[in-house]
């Protein structure tokens, strides 16, 4: 797949006003107030055949299975005992609302977990037992047995999660020297992601407080380690809580490292951010709110936090309103509703027959399937101008972009940006049907580049911005 | 915004409750930002807490926190009794789900209906079963009902209503918001108003949120959704964010969230309120909806403004006006993007010609 094009140079209001709407006759005002951009932006602005959003979704290379199972590879989660692994999966990957995770029991036996929301994002989770060594073989939930060597030769990242309020104990040294030899034995190379995890406890309320206990595990564990001949074990630390975006800022990190074409999409979003005036973006994994890649200026750390909770409003209002019921018969029914007096609220009455009416639904949080399709698109506005943009750029993926100032969402702006997004969203396209998908990191440890970035064009150094830029407007000028 | 109405209309809420019920916490959610795991750090409320709430501008609550403990309990009933139950608009109950002591709980709950009634006013009762997290999911309906028959049956035939919350989902919201809706006043030509600029953008429905609590205020439907607790859901989602924008320390502004079916669009309408229009989609173009509520900003602004003086024949006069976008909006429906342009550009010249939508509005 070539992409001639790459990423466009935002256009002034009046180059597009020029010519750019010519072809399209109708003159509707785009941007925010436009309704379905895509098409309109593949047309004018790239010279290589249009290939619109719907098409990318369905084209058989997204949801065919690259690797073998065998290839995939494992994230390890172990630790102490109720050091809170299993919260981290199920919030991380499952969404579970984080006070939910008092609930969990213990984890008796690993519990090995496909995730595979695309092309890209494909590996599995293991959550091992507590207190569970790597010794032996790793028994999984479904009955069948795995030896250590083999689960550590897949293994592309391994975490091991303490308990910030607990601090570290003789024997969580012990059981992190025990997985370290076994990891130096078996996969060498292999880092240990330690997440210093209820980092926002009860107990350590202060800043103070959290950053004594981070120091107190970092301390004890890289001692423990040196002090049996483990110093050059790779280990990297990472404060934790599932409160707020902080484990999946360390989860992020950890998954990262799996992804050989993490820096073609780096690159991508850095030429995305400089053309379209963009403070910061990245591009998530919708469902577990894993950031797959980031730009690398680092701009936007003040807004980091505030692009997740981005992506749960997307998800969880697109969760209650793309499914409405009934919509199709709505006329008679929606005079009857308007009719209805007051009708604002349910009534205590009608609460009751509520109640007895949808036995059915159950508990819609957790079952409810993620509503995110191509044509998922959301601005957000803050009073100081920060605008955070979001845009469907592939099957579970969000391009989520912060400006500083309102303007990109406004008018044409907009559509400069959705045209631009249209070019990252075929560029990844093109990424995934040339990578293999994620790949243990022991052996690749140069994410750089691999298969993926065969075909993207990126944009030319900024030397040659101007011929690019008359370029562009040439091919609007033609139409 | 001119002239505020000085009629300010004031309600008094009392919050009762065992010691350790969640009265505080719940309030400090609900009105002052508090996120749910920050009211761990609350301490017992001693003796009555008072808070001034303005809701909905002119809608003043006095909330009276009734701190729980036994030492309190028994001079609320005896020596304070006047002052605390005279003039009652409103009272919340707060059960403990977890409690213990729930014939005492019960008993206090009895001797706080006697102390109203016998003031002879129309006080209106919420009891909240609170707590029902930690309930097992399954269990809640069962728990929830149980707890409600036998309320009821103690309330000596007081206007009662019961509603399961937790702090931890949007439970809250559905019962605070009932609470609210029983004191705004004008509540019908706020949903004639509605209506008018639901038939305006075309909507499956618009929701009016009060904008710093975000508890719905009123609402209108035009085609039916079968999720019942969506309300309170957009609450609470919607809240969260708000408070997450807080924390970078700005304010939120306005959401737009779309896909392949629907847009859903919040802006702020009046001072104190903001606005939910849920399009289809395909369907009209977000710039119609925008266009619109702007139009409509006035009409909602002079209901809220003079809600004290009963402007309600006016308001259901003047709501026709943004019907008149509605020509403009009609030939949208389950048409493709294209008549949505159309329908959104004559709306424009309408709006640009400013003679018909716009004067209408502000007679």
């Amino acid at each position: 797949m070539a992409h001639g094009s790459g990423l466009q140079r935002p256009l002034l209001d009046r180059e597009l006003s020029g010519g750019g709407y010519g072809g399209h006759g109708d003159g509707m005002p785009h941007g925010g107030l436009g309704d379905d951009a895509p098409d309109f932006d593949a047309s004018i602005l790239t010279d290589s055949p249009p290939v619109s959003a719907a098409a990318a979704f369905s084209s058989p290379g997204w949801d065919a299975t690259s690797a073998d199972s065998s290839r995939r590879p494992i994230i390890l989660i172990a630790g102490p005992r109720r050091s809170g692994k299993t919260s981290i999966h199920h919030v991380v990957f499952h969404k579970l609302s984080p006070h939910e995770t008092m609930f969990l029991g213990s984890t008796a036996a690993a519990i090995p977990e496909l995730i595979s929301h695309n092309e890209l994002f494909q590996f599995e989770v293991w959550d091992l037992p507590g207190d569970y060594a790597l010794t032996g073989e790793i028994r999984l939930d479904d009955g069948s047995t795995y030896t250590t060597e083999d689960a550590l030769r897949r293994c592309g990242a391994l975490l091991f999660v303490v308990d910030a309020q607990e601090g570290v104990d003789d024997d969580a040294a012990e059981l992190l020297r025990d997985i370290g030899r076994r990891v130096a034995a078996h996969a060498p190379g292999l880092a240990v992601d330690v997440l210093i995890h209820k980092i926002d406890g009860d107990a350590l309320q202060s800043p103070e407080a959290r950053l004594e206990a981070q120091a107190d595990v970092q301390i004890t564990l890289g001692r423990a380690l040196r002090d049996c001949g483990l110093g050059g074990l790779p280990v990297a630390f990472h404060a934790s809580s599932v409160y707020d975006g902080s484990v999946y800022e360390a989860v992020s990190k950890v998954v990262q490292r799996l992804l050989p074409q993490r820096a073609a999409m780096t690159q991508m979003l850095d030429s995305f951010v400089t053309v379209c005036g963009f403070e910061s973006a990245a591009i998530y994994d919708v469902v577990s709110k894993i950031h797959l890649a980031r730009d690398s200026f680092a701009r936007g750390e003040g807004t980091a936090d505030l692009v997740g909770d981005t992506l749960d409003v997307v998800v969880d209002v697109a969760c209650i309103y793309t499914s409405r019921g009934a919509a199709g018969q709505e006329g008679t029914e929606g005079t009857q509703e308007a009719a209805d007096g007051a009708g604002a609220q349910a009534s205590a009455a009608g609460e009751e027959a509520e109640e007895g009416a949808e036995p059915a639904e159950g508990d819609p949080e957790v079952d409810d399937t993620f509503q995110f399709d191509e044509l998922t698109e959301s601005v957000i506005t803050l009073q100081d101008g920060h605008t955070m943009v979001l845009r469907s750029v592939g099957p579970y993926m969000a391009l989520v972009a912060v400006s500083a100032t309102p303007d990109v969402a406004s008018g044409s702006r907009l559509g400069i940006v959705d045209c631009n997004v249209d070019i990252v969203r075929k560029a990844l396209h093109g990424l995934f049907q040339g990578g293999a998908g994620l790949s243990p990191a022991s052996k690749s440890g140069r994410p750089g580049d691999a298969a993926g970035l065969s075909g993207l064009v990126l944009p030319p150094p900024a030397g040659r911005r101007d011929s690019r830029e008359s370029a562009a407007a040439g091919s609007i000028n033609m139409r | 915004m001119s002239g505020r109405s000085p009629a300010a209309m004031r309600k008094k809420v009392l919050l009762m409750g065992r010691s350790g019920a969640g009265k505080t916490s719940m309030r400090s959610i609900i009105f002052a930002n508090l996120i749910a795991r920050e009211t761990s750090r609350l301490s017992a409320t001693l003796d009555v807490e008072y808070s001034t709430v303005r809701f909905m501008g002119d809608l003043v609550l006095n909330i009276w926190d009734c701190g729980g403990q036994e030492v309190f309990l028994e001079s609320y009933f005896e020596a304070e009794r006047d002052s605390i139950f005279r003039d009652v608009a409103i009272l919340i109950y707060v059960f403990d789900i977890k409690s213990a002591e729930v014939e005492k709980e019960f008993i206090n709950y009895e001797r706080c209906i006697k102390a109203i009634s016998r003031d002879g006013q129309d006080a209106r009762v919420f009891c909240l079963v609170h707590k029902m997290d930690v309930v097992p999911p399954e269990r809640r309906k069962v728990v929830f009902h149980a707890k409600e028959s036998e309320i009821i049956s103690r309330s000596r035939g007081l206007d009662t209503r019961c509603y399961p919350t937790s702090i931890w989902d949007e439970t809250l919201y559905k019962a605070w918001s009932s609470i609210v809706y029983a004191l705004v006043p004008n509540v019908e030509a706020l949903g004639l108003a509605l209506s008018g600029l639901a038939d305006a953008c075309d909507a499956d429905e618009v929701v009016l949120f009060e904008k710093a609590t975000f508890l719905v205020v009123s609402s209108r439907t035009r085609r039916s959704h079968r999720d019942k607790h969506r309300f309170e859901k957009m609450s609470n989602i919607v809240k969260q964010l708000k408070l997450a924008c807080m924390g970078s320390a700005s304010h939120l502004d306005s959401v737009q969230i779309a896909n392949s079916r629907f847009r859903a669009i919040l802006v702020p309408l009046t001072a104190t309120t903001i606005v939910m229009i849920v399009t289809p989609r395909p369907g009209p173009a977000a710039g119609l909806c925008l266009l619109n509520a702007a139009v409509a900003r006035p009409e909602f602004d002079r209901i809220l403004l003079h809600s004290a003086e009963g402007g309600g024949a006016a308001a259901a006069a003047s709501a026709a006006a943004p019907v008149a976008a509605s020509e403009a909006g009609a030939p949208a429906d389950g048409v493709g993007a294209s008549a949505a342009a159309d329908a959104e550009d004559s709306f424009r010249q309408d709006a640009a010609g400013g003679d018909h939508a716009v004067p209408a509005m502000s007679h």
